[in-house]
């Protein structure tokens, strides 16, 4: 595929955009504010890999490449601002939940949550918790997108952890219910977990 | 209520008192430790309860934080979307040059600069092949110019003497007349083309100062030689050299026989033989044994006596002259002085002429060949070498008999030793129990005298 992206393949493009786009979309909108932003970035992302797709030289593993242009992309967009709480008319819920409104309110807030945690978190701790908790990213590969050794995207994960911990304690650990957010209160359980029953039960 | 209100962050009091267990809890949720340690963990985890708790902590977080992302990267990429960025692409695309106008050796540089070498690398090889003979014929030529070089240098009169190698002087049937007369008998067969052109035209323009020669009427080349021979008995082949040097009328000027410290000998003559039999002498020689060296040269010095004997000729001459008007003119005391002083100045210039004229024949009669002979190694016993099993228990047999050898000459030697100084430890020994028996009996004496 790389050798018929580098000739200009329209082909291997649409392979190339159906392998990864998804991925670099979900990795742009960590770091944009609005879902059009994501898209922004991602486009100028693929835009960027198609001009530099000939001077890939096969050093490391293309999606390790392409999350590092993509990584490099959502950096510097990364300075704008942090990214607000993603629009509820923009994100729809999965087709199991189209039908409960409960589970929908009840993941959105635990989304927001986990955002803010994560903004919490300085850069280098969450730019490896997203690559390997939500893209499935090795420590391997996470070393070599960010540039650091395994060892420091350990040291880095652990920590991460510990604060993530320390900040979701009142949400996820905490001994008192969650207040779920008031304009989303219904009389429907307030967290994310009790919304679950079939998780509760596992 | 709410699953996770069990799990509690532990407290100092609960919390595991092992900093890099704690550190690698994460990684061994992720399994990126190695075995030994994912097993050192997995110990620590069933006795930690605070550990536990950790893992699972982590394990909430995990899947919450996955739960409730929106936008995983698992998902299809959206129609819109992905129609947006193929146009994008394509818009781009159609921008950049495309790689076929590129040209071949930047696209596939290796195959290009590697398929070119390759291809050199068997162009050569086939053309060594196919065509042998390429690399003789150079050599020949390269002899060829070598052969005329020599020949240039030697030039008849004026030149100072040249070195003959040994293809110019075999390749001249009768050498000793020189490369002239071979051409005059019409026989070139060895002679290379440059070298009969070369010589073809000194023999048609012959310069105004080859004149001259006709004081030496035939070329005069002193001839050396060395042959190293290995011989199978050094005494032998000794005498067989002398021997035949003296047949020939020759003799031997020196003879060197010397052994070395591994008892080899070598034996190092100088022989000066007639010229007319070099060529015979050296081949005996060379049939001696087997021959791993040798060199031959021919020194030119035709002109060297053609000067000499011009230069007897007008001393005597001179000398003649002189002596006669002292004879016959008287002149004054001081011109008869100085005619004297004149006379024996070229009286010594003629002996000293006459000397060197009298060595340069010598040299031109004699030829002078270094043998040295060496004696061939004698070959050790060999012992038949097996192979396979049968060899290895041989050898496995060979080596423990060596190893027992070893070990009983330890004692051996010990003993050797001790007998070696026994003047000194048997006199000591004895009078050491001479001490202890007069010691006891002067204790039993003392315990019968005791009260």
């Amino acid at each position: 595929m790389i050798t018929r992206m580098q000739a200009g393949s329209a082909a291997a493009f649409a392979e190339f955009v159906d392998a990864y786009g998804r991925r670099v979309q979900s990795l742009a909108r960590r770091y944009t504010r609005t879902t059009a932003d994501a898209e922004d970035l991602t486009q100028d992302i693929f835009v960027d890999i198609c001009r530099g797709i000939r001077q890939f030289r096969g050093e490391s593993s293309l999606g390790t490449w392409v999350y590092r242009v993509a990584l490099n992309h959502c950096l510097k967009a990364q300075g704008r601002s942090r990214p607000e709480t993603v629009e509820l008319e923009a994100e729809s819920g999965t087709p199991s939940e189209e039908g409960n409104p409960q589970r929908h309110l009840a993941r959105r807030e635990l989304a927001d949550k986990v955002d803010d945690a994560l903004f919490d978190l300085t850069s280098g701790h969450r730019d490896v918790v997203i690559l390997h908790e939500l893209h499935g990213l090795t420590y391997a590969e996470c070393a070599a997108i960010l540039g650091i050794p395994v060892g420091t995207v350990k040291s880095r994960l652990s920590n991460a952890f510990g604060r993530l911990r320390t900040r979701l304690s009142d949400y996820v650990l905490g001994s008192e219910p969650v207040t779920p957010h008031p304009e989303t209160a219904t009389a429907a359980p307030p967290t994310f977990f009790t919304a679950l029953p079939e998780r509760a039960a596992k | 209520m709410n699953l996770f209100m069990n799990h509690r962050r532990p407290t100092d009091d609960t919390a595991c008192p092992s900093p890099e267990i704690a550190a690698d809890l994460k990684a061994y949720l992720d399994n990126e430790l190695s075995l030994l340690r994912r097993r050192t963990i997995a110990s620590h985890l069933r006795q930690c309860a605070a550990c536990r708790e950790e893992i699972t902590a982590m394990t909430t977080i995990t899947d919450g934080m996955k739960s409730a992302d929106t936008a995983t990267p698992a998902a299809a990429l959206d129609p819109a979307m992905r129609h947006r960025l193929l146009s994008s692409i394509a818009a781009e695309t159609s921008t950049l040059p495309t790689a076929r106008t590129l040209p071949l050796w930047r696209r596939k540089p290796l195959l290009v600069f590697g398929g070119g070498a390759a291809y050199v690398g068997v162009f050569l090889i086939l053309a060594a092949v196919l065509f042998p003979t390429f690399g003789t014929s150079r050599e020949r030529a390269r002899r060829g110019d070598t052969v005329a070089f020599g020949a240039q240098s030697s030039a008849p009169v004026n030149g100072n003497g040249a070195e003959y190698s040994e293809d110019f002087a075999s390749s001249i049937p009768g050498s000793s007349n020189g490369p002239r007369a071979a051409l005059q008998a019409g026989a070139p067969p060895l002679i290379s083309g440059t070298l009969k052109s070369a010589l073809e035209e000194r023999a048609v323009k012959p310069s105004s100062q080859d004149v001259p020669l006709g004081l030496v009427t035939e070329r005069q080349v002193h001839r050396e030689g060395s042959v190293t021979v290995s011989v199978d008995k050094l005494e032998a082949a000794s005498e067989k050299v002398e021997q035949a040097v003296k047949a020939s009328g020759g003799f031997v000027a020196s003879n060197n026989l010397n052994t070395d410290g591994s008892g080899y000998k070598s034996a190092d003559l100088t022989v000066r033989v007639p010229v007319a039999q070099f060529d015979d002498m050296f081949k005996q020689f060379a049939a001696l044994g087997n021959v791993t060296a040798k060199s031959i040269s021919g020194e030119d010095i035709t002109e060297r006596m053609s000067d000499a004997t011009q230069a007897e000729q007008v001393l005597r001459e001179s000398a003649e002259a002189t002596a006669r008007k002292l004879r016959n003119n008287g002149g004054s005391e001081k011109e008869i002085r100085y005619r004297e002083a004149d006379l024996r100045r070229v009286r010594i210039e003629l002996a000293q002429t006459q000397a060197r004229l009298g060595l340069l024949r010598k040299m031109a009669r004699l030829a002078t060949i270094n043998v040295s002979l060496t004696e061939k190694a004698k070959k050790a016993a060999e012992t038949p070498v097996k192979s396979g099993f049968l060899g290895d228990m041989s050898e496995t047999n060979r080596m423990a008999s060596a190893a027992f050898a070893s070990a009983v000459r330890v004692p051996v030697v010990l003993i050797i030793w001790v007998l070696a100084f026994s003047p000194l430890w048997v006199p000591m020994t004895l009078l050491y129990r001479y001490a202890s028996r007069r010691s006891a009996a002067g204790t039993k004496l003392a315990s019968i005298d005791a009260p």
